[in-house]
């Protein structure tokens, strides 16, 4: 028997040589993030979600950046400046230099840029610049921009990851696999690259020629875990063994918040979670039948029991308040003034009384399995009762849920193969058109199209095409709050929440402040212990 | 006996055509865009979803598709991952070895602990002992893999902070401690079927002539039971215990999830999820292969045991 044992033993200690996990001893100040799904790319090409952007943030950098009131700033741009309705000219920093001490250049800038835009590459934001006609260096540090029409919105886009400077050296020595774990990636940011564990875990260390000498950064070592389930990640928490995680599961908040070493910070996002009606299929393009459901539907008692802390209550706007950066006080008076559709179960049977379809109907729901949204389709099922309308709840995965949402799911006549669905969407930019115009305009009706209740109105479509082509923040509002006077009496959405989002960290850490853009742009570099 | 290995080498590269074929079509019968998921549904101009579309070979038919998929995993490459930028050839290599050791590690975990229970329940046949471990190991069979994990993980990890709750260690001892949790997590099942065969063996060769004449003739007990009776109950006990390997690479893509191990599970999870096809065909072929390849082994093993195997006689 004790040959048996020792054998065994001599097995696992040979087997462990073959583990791949790589990684030294935590040494110095280490902050341990927790992420709930692995990074897609080392690239800011390819950072478009809420677990690769917080990574690539500490490594590379933009042009612009927002600060802690959701206002764009001057990043590695000095200054910028718009000379006529379609040019924009950027002054960028000439004393810039990459994480290996070489200085940035022009060359640098353009080529990541035009890296991006490149429809060859791929990236998840080429999108952004299709106004774009040309970029061109147009003196020793100025870069010109030239649109081929106004924009509204351009003015956010070197704010985003698609403003984002890799060094152009770095990428030609690795052309085959930067991005990768064995490529990497070598950028202007607080942080430089040091390893990626594929499902495990990504390390960065403190980048000693790190050019902003106004960055006081303490923190040494920054790991990123990769711990998918929820419950191991709250464990994690609650054993010291992360210090930090912006994916906090909302249905363990109240662990969370009792635990004495742990502090739970609430942030609102620039989303929204909603109701989409498919007003292009019976009975829901009868607006009748949308303003009986709205009529009918608890919302007030969603947030109170469903949402909880873990959401705003919503208006009829599609938006919080942190994307009213321009017109705020008309924006504010807006929403003050349309606040959720009321409960009132009386109008709701007058309403289905005067549809084609006064006896009710037999519809479906679609949701994903995400609690919260799944209680939210318990509670509308169960009010729609009322009205006699049967709710068919369906539950499918999220990449399931995300085709349907964007139109890539449709039946046989060509239309999106959904009744109702509860969806998000949120912005990408600190701008109220960044939800209104993905969610109504018809442009987005189409295959990946945003526009979730397929909803048309030529006098909304041709207000925000008026809007996104003006660049005059007073002008573009009034066009939205005409769009939106329409919108709100054909109800094609009904707003649920605003969502927030819960941050979890180890008490004790200050140097930074948390808003709705933050995960799209936030370094840790000015984190540090409290004395 | 070479002629026999051929042989069944042979046999394998049909069922591995017919897998492949398989698992290739049956992951394109899920409902989704896998350009949509990749961009979580924002809207990107026609020329990137062309471009990603030529760099992924979506825009062939499907026929095209796997012969070109086949003939490059012919020659070690699986494709590239569409939720993550990286070849699945490099995914797996990064990952298996996290898979296997857990998988190793918890095999023998369960041996070390089944096999004496075993033993010891069937010279303790019928005691309130017996019944007792019975009543364990019956607990263990019924409970999820995932659910003993997380248990353990509060228990050890949280409440008495002897193990670290995730992840898999810096170096050489500490990927042993990290792992452990894990591997007694994916074994428990295991551990209790293997108690279970033990034990019903060792009673029937406790209870076999030889044991009694041995016993008759004087030799001790304690020989009787572990030189001649143990060494008779373990031929099965091997059988079943290799063909559980196979069902434990199955338990440890749960496991793995738990404890964020970043194993091979945990990115073919996510893979399904994300209509990832290169990484749920790669990965699943690779299982496939590997499960193939240990029953090839045993089979060898048999036949090398007892010639009647290789001649057909069985």
């Amino acid at each position: 028997m004790k040959r048996w044992i020792s054998l065994a033993l001599a097995g696992a200690m040979a087997l462990s040589l073959l583990s791949g996990c790589s990684g030294r001893e935590a040494g110095g100040s280490t902050f341990t993030v927790a992420l709930d799904s692995d990074i897609v790319a080392l690239d800011p090409a390819f950072a478009y979600d809420f677990t690769t952007n917080p990574v690539i943030n500490q490594i590379t950098e933009g042009l612009l950046t927002f600060d802690e009131n959701n206002e764009l700033v001057p990043w590695l741009a000095s200054s910028w400046s718009q000379t006529d309705d379609t040019t924009y000219v950027y002054t960028i920093r000439d004393d810039v230099c990459f994480s290996d001490g070489t200085p940035m250049t022009m060359d640098d800038v353009i080529f990541s840029i035009e890296r991006t835009m490149n429809p060859d590459t791929g990236s998840y934001l080429e999108w952004m610049f299709a106004p774009v006609e040309s970029i061109e260096q147009t003196g020793d540090w100025e870069l010109t921009v030239k649109l081929s029409q106004p924009s509204a919105t351009w003015q956010y886009v070197f704010g985003t990851t698609a403003g984002h400077v890799i060094s152009k050296t770095y990428y030609e020595e690795h052309a085959d696999n930067f991005g990768t774990a064995e490529g990497g990636i070598l950028g202007t940011g607080p942080y430089k690259f040091e390893s990626w564990s594929s499902g495990q875990s990504i390390v960065l260390t403190k980048n000693e020629n790190y050019w902003d000498d106004t960055a006081d950064t303490q923190i040494e070592r920054l790991v990123f875990n990769v711990i998918p389930e929820d419950t191991t990640r709250v464990t994690a928490l609650q054993s010291g063994q992360v210090t930090f995680t912006a994916s906090t599961p909302p249905d363990m908040l109240e662990t969370l918040e009792s635990d004495d070493s742990l502090e739970v910070q609430s942030i609102p996002t620039m989303g929204v979670t909603f109701l989409a009606f498919n007003t292009q299929r019976a009975p829901f393009d009868d607006v009748n039948v949308r303003k009986a459901i709205y009529s009918a539907i608890d919302v007030a008692d969603i947030k109170e029991n469903i949402v909880k802390d873990t959401g705003e209550t919503a208006t009829m706007l599609p938006s919080n308040s942190s994307l009213f950066t321009s017109s705020t006080e008309t924006w504010n008076d807006y929403a003050a003034a349309h606040p959720a559709y009321t409960y009132d179960l009386d109008q709701a049977k007058e309403y289905l009384a005067a549809s084609a379809y006064p006896d009710g109907f037999d519809c479906t729901l679609l949701t994903t399995e995400a609690s919260i949204r799944y209680s939210m389709a318990l509670a509308i099922q169960e009010d729609l009762k009322a009205l006699n309308i049967n709710v068919e709840i369906v539950r499918v995965s999220a990449d399931e849920h995300t085709a349907y949402q964007f139109g890539n799911m449709l039946d046989a006549n060509g239309d999106r193969d959904y009744d109702m669905i509860i969806a998000g969407w949120e912005s990408d930019y600190p701008d109220i058109a960044g939800n209104i115009e993905p969610l109504y305009s018809g442009a987005n009706t189409g295959e990946g199209g945003s526009n979730t209740a397929v909803y048309t109105n030529d006098q909304v479509d041709e207000l925000l095409t008026l809007q996104a082509q003006s660049t005059d923040p007073d002008e573009r509002t009034s066009y939205l709050l005409e769009a939106m006077d329409i919108i709100v009496e054909d109800v094609p959405y009904i707003f649920l929440e605003y969502p927030n989002r819960q941050v979890t960290m180890q008490k004790g850490y200050e140097g930074f402040t948390l808003n709705a853009s933050w995960l799209w742009n936030l370094q840790f570099k000015n984190f540090r212990q409290a004395q | 006996m070479i002629r026999y290995i051929i042989k069944r080498l042979m046999q394998l590269i049909p069922i591995l055509f017919a897998a492949s074929v398989l698992i290739f079509f049956l992951v394109r019968l899920a409902p989704s865009d896998p350009i949509a998921s990749m961009t979580e549904g924002r809207r990107i101009s026609e020329e990137t979803r062309e471009a990603l579309e030529k760099q992924y070979y979506l825009d062939r038919s499907y026929p095209e598709q796997y012969f070109i998929w086949i003939t490059h995993a012919l020659q070690g490459d699986l494709g590239d991952s569409f939720q993550y930028r990286q070849s699945v050839t490099s995914l797996i290599a990064d990952r298996l070895p996290t898979t296997l050791q857990l998988v190793i590690m918890s095999a023998i975990l369960s041996i070390i602990i089944a096999v004496p229970v075993g033993v010891f329940s069937a010279v303790k046949m019928n005691t309130a002992l017996d019944r007792t471990l019975s009543i364990l190991t019956l607990i263990f069979v019924a409970s999820p893999v995932f659910l003993t994990g997380i248990v353990l993980m509060i228990v050890f990890a949280l409440n008495l902070n002897l193990f670290p709750t995730f992840g898999t260690g810096y170096d050489f001892v500490s990927n042993l401690y990290y792992l452990f949790l894990p591997a007694l997590a994916l074994s428990l099942n295991m551990v209790a079927l293997i108690a279970r065969i033990t034990r019903s063996n060792m009673i029937e060769q406790l209870n076999s002539n030889y044991a009694t004449t041995a016993i008759a003739k004087g030799i001790p007990y304690r020989k009787v039971v572990m030189g001649h009776c143990f060494k008779n109950a373990l031929i099965p006990v091997i059988t079943v215990a290799s063909i559980q390997i196979g069902t434990m690479v199955v338990g440890a893509v749960l496991v793995e999830n738990v404890f964020a191990l970043g194993g091979l599970g945990d990115v073919l999870i996510s893979g399904v999820k994300a209509s990832d096809y290169p990484v749920v065909q790669g990965i699943t072929l690779m299982l496939v292969t590997l499960f193939l390849v240990i029953n090839l082994i045993v089979d060898i093993v048999y036949a090398f045991i007892d010639p009647r195997i290789r001649l057909g006689k069985a």
